[in-house]
């Protein structure tokens, strides 16, 4: 079943054409990868996707339903949850009170208010974070931090999952374990859309990748397809690392 | 008078107010768009302006317009002092602090002038404070062509500054790109010195022409501030350029609202809040959100 | 276990100190009290504001709008005087949410001034509108509970009370979680599920309410006003310099605030009859610089030294 779909999205900032006619759809299930040089549209899209900016033009149907014009917060209830690629903890809350807002406020059905610590503290075991619950983010590495986005995404019970440049900034031991999280939260039927830079990671997670340029979709294909394609590796000429890790 | 007359009366009336609100705008702008700080106490330089031109006028008879480099450095100098005391020490404290620390100081400033020179209101007597020079029937006061003139001379100067000059150009790196800036070697925290003092500076430009052509009291500074924001909130947020014709729009439609709506003077000061509230408004859909 | 008992009877005592205040004390004291009383009100309704991000100068306005509208109801179309408060803040909710909408994509510095600007366009209408305000010469109401001072204090006992409550229940529930997200980061929190934008309208239009109940209060009990006073932007500085000195988001700060500071201020405007207000605003400075979480944040650091 197709759980996403977007058609000819645009958005432009200023002159800057960050993302031009994209379109994709995604499958109940999947995971999807999407990869281009910095600066290609990549998180723009997810901030399309969850409606933090809206579209200059184009639609988004979400579980058959337009849900181009809808906010943020009823995108979340409806099951969209996402993380950030900059860490964005709420900085007055511990990791307890971080999870607690997406358990209280994420879903159409809200968590039973007497339920909510319970119910929080399993989501933060979930993701390997009980033995830090009453921390403040200040106290946190980045590998936490990172699960803490991951958490709280994940505490909102969602259907679809957008995850931002998980990996940036880990080492491969932690890129491992994160690595597995997101295939057992897929397991448990979430469909996941990933934006990586880490090539590695992408290859073991993703059964489909888009590779998008200058807000464009490049190509689309499994994993082996478009890293061959010849377009893909102009475009990521002059590129860092990525290509070879 | 007939209604032509009128009309091109308040039409000169309203230009020529404007100059004074372009200079007093101009540094707060230059202050919100690099320093990326509102400050609230602002206005209250130009009132300790406006009482230094008197004091200095009553007690040495100087004009105050004539003076105008050399309290222009002293306020650029105190202008510097405060960025270093006061402002530096919240700038990376969050806009509530920023608010709160100048709103309070803004607040002390008034009451020490209170204190110090009593609510009455004051005024410099310049021998051609009452001179005025007619064309066409319509009245030019002497002293408000002075200095819009002065004030003209003076935001071409400051133009001429951020465009031409190695420091204005550092000026406009720090306020577009902050950290770009920083990667080329431009050492921001000078920058910052640099914008406060001449915001200030103007502002007490500004403060001396008010005590010519209006009048000091306490609370005059705050007065300006406000106008001062509707002004930089209609010419876009930190944007230096635009402060011209905001300020000859809110000068002008000031006017008018004086001379054509019945009881028109007590409107006219509900005006430039309308201005800005319709103007964030209007912009609030371009205010980015994250 | 301790700690808290401490605090409990803290509070007892506190609550039960407020309540015979008035019988144990003369005319003047029982002034201060209702004075003070009354700018408690305030620097909480203030707080509301401010637990969702919002630095609102627009309190002076609500504060002037609840003092007018109960006026000229009670004066004019002879309302009663619960009415006239509900009329009051009936209005004052309309005009909030209104304001609200209006404001709503505004954050920080363009919100606060913003909420300024609606205050001094109150301030003109007040004074432009004379068949309806009077003026600049003010309006006039005879004087609440014929003079009663207890009666007076009882009343605006009262409206502490609820704004007491109402912040007791919106530190425990899930407003403080939706609160302290939205501090961080609006849009972060929307992501999360948060509607933003009722969290947002119902802590602007909660602290419009008290600021008006304070406003018709201080008409009633005061007789009469003029705008420059009942929309003096020192009411709402007031408010906020007691809020940051006594400690933001908390109950216990602003109300501690606006004790400490209505003390300081009458020794001042005692010793010294003009520009009194200077201790605000050094206060303010200080309090900025110095003392970032208020008296409550004093506290706590000596708690955590010990
Ligand atoms: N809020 C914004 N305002 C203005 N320009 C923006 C905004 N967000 C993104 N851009 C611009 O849009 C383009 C695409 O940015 P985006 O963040 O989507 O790239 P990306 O593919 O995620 O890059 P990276 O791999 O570095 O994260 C960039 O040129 C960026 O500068
Ligand atoms: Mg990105």
């Amino acid at each position: 079943m197709e759980i996403l779909k977007i058609e000819n999205a645009r958005k432009n900032f200023g002159g800057v054409k960050a993302v031009d006619g994209l379109s994709f759809s995604v499958q109940e299930g999947e995971i999807l990868g999407i990869i281009g040089p910095n600066g290609a549209g990549k998180s723009t899209v997810f901030n399309l996707l969850c409606g933090l900016i809206p579209v200059d033009a184009g639609r988004i149907v979400f579980l058959g339903e337009d849900i181009t014009l809808l906010a943020p917060h009823k995108r979340c209830h409806m099951g969209i949850g996402r993380t950030f690629q900059i860490c964005q903890p709420f900085k007055e809350l511990t990791v307890l009170g971080n999870v607690a807002v997406a358990a209280v406020f994420g879903h159409s059905k809200p968590v039973h208010p007497g339920k909510v610590k319970k119910y929080s503290e399993e989501v933060l075991a979930k993701v390997n974070l009980s033995s830090k619950k009453d921390l403040y983010p200040a106290q946190l590495t980045t590998p936490d931090l990172k699960l803490l986005e991951i958490a709280r995404a994940l505490a909102t019970r969602p259907r679809l999952l957008l995850l931002d440049e998980m990996m940036a900034g880990l080492l491969p031991g932690e890129c491992d374990k994160i690595l597995d999280l997101i295939k057992g939260i897929n397991r448990e039927g979430i469909t996941v859309i990933l934006v990586e830079h880490v090539m590695r990671v992408v290859r073991e997670l993703c059964q489909r990748v888009i590779v998008m340029n200058y807000g464009q979709k490049l190509c689309e294909g499994c994993y082996e397809d478009v890293t061959g394609d010849e377009r893909v590796i102009e475009a990521y000429l002059g590129q860092e690392e990525t290509v070879a890790q | 008078m007939y209604a032509g007359q009128l009309f091109g009366q308040a039409l000169v009336n309203g230009i020529l107010v404007s100059g004074i609100y372009a200079l007093a705008a101009s540094g707060l702008a230059l202050a919100f768009g690099v320093v990326k700080f509102l400050n609230l106490a602002h206005g209250e330089f130009l009132m300790l302006a406006a009482y230094f031109g008197i004091i200095v006028f009553s007690t040495y008879g100087l004009d105050p317009l004539l003076m105008t480099p050399v309290v222009f450095i002293l306020f650029f100098i105190l202008g510097a002092a405060y960025y270093k005391a006061l402002v530096k020490p919240v700038l990376k404290a969050g806009e509530l602090n920023q608010l709160l620390l100048t709103f309070g100081i803004s607040i002390f400033l008034q009451n020490l002038a209170l204190l110090i020179f009593g609510g009455t209101i004051r005024t410099i007597s310049v021998p051609y404070r009452t001179h005025t020079i007619s064309f066409w029937g319509i009245n030019f006061g002497t002293a408000r062509l002075f200095i819009l003139l002065l004030s003209i001379v003076l935001l071409v100067l400051l133009y001429q500054v951020l465009q031409r000059t190695r420091v204005g150009r550092s000026i406009r790196a720090v306020s577009q790109e902050p950290e770009g800036a920083a990667l080329v070697g431009i050492d921001s925290e000078s920058v910052y010195l640099i914008a406060l003092g001449i915001a200030v500076g103007f502002a007490s430009v500004a403060g001396m022409m008010l005590s010519i052509i209006f009048q000091a009291e306490p609370m005059v500074g705050f007065n300006f501030t406000l106008k001062g924001l509707a002004v930089v909130v209609m010419a876009g947020l930190g944007n230096v350029y635009g402060v011209i014709w905001a300020s000859l729009l809110l000068g002008i439609t000031e006017s008018f609202i004086g001379v054509f709506l019945p009881n028109g003077t007590g409107w006219s000061g509900a005006i430039f809040f309308l201005m800005i509230l319709g103007g964030l408004v209007v912009r609030q859909s371009r205010v980015r959100t994250i | 276990m301790k700690k808290y008992s401490l605090k409990y009877i803290l509070v007892a005592a506190a609550a039960i100190l407020a309540v015979i205040f008035p019988f144990i004390t003369g005319e003047y004291y029982r002034h201060l009290a209702i004075l003070t009383l009354m700018y408690a009100v305030l620097a909480l309704s203030w707080d509301f504001a401010a637990r969702a991000e919002l630095v609102s100068f627009a309190h002076t306005g609500f504060f002037g709008l609840g003092a007018y509208t109960s006026a000229v109801t009670f004066l004019k179309l002879d309302f009663p005087l619960y009415l006239s408060f509900t009329v009051a803040v009936l209005l004052t909710i309309v005009v909030a949410i209104a304001l609200g909408y209006l404001t709503l994509r505004l954050s920080g510095i363009y919100f606060a001034i913003a909420s300024l600007a609606f205050s001094e366009v109150l301030l003109v209408v007040a004074l432009q509108l004379p068949k309806v305000t009077g003026g600049a010469m003010g309006i006039s109401v005879p004087s609440l509970f014929g003079g009663m001072r207890v009666y007076c204090y009882g009343l605006i006992l009262g409206i502490l009370a609820l704004a007491v409550v109402v912040s007791l229940y919106l530190e425990r529930s899930h407003f403080h979680l939706a609160f302290s997200a939205m501090r961080t980061s609006p849009s972060v929190a929307s992501v999360l599920g948060v509607n933003t934008v009722r969290y947002r309208l119902s802590s602007f239009t909660l602290s419009a309410i008290f600021s008006c109940l304070a406003g018709a209060f201080y008409v009633h009990y005061t007789t009469t006003t003029i705008p420059y006073e009942a929309f003096n932007l020192n009411i709402g500085v007031a408010s906020m310099v007691m809020a940051v000195l006594g400690g933001l988001y908390s109950t216990v700060g602003p109300v501690l605030g606006a004790i400490v500071l209505k003390i300081i201020e009458e020794y001042m405007r005692v010793t010294i009859p003009y520009g009194y207000m200077i201790i605000y605003g050094l206060l303010l400075v200080a309090g900025i610089l110095f003392l970032p979480k208020g008296l409550v944040g004093v506290q706590n650091k000596w708690k955590f030294l010990k």
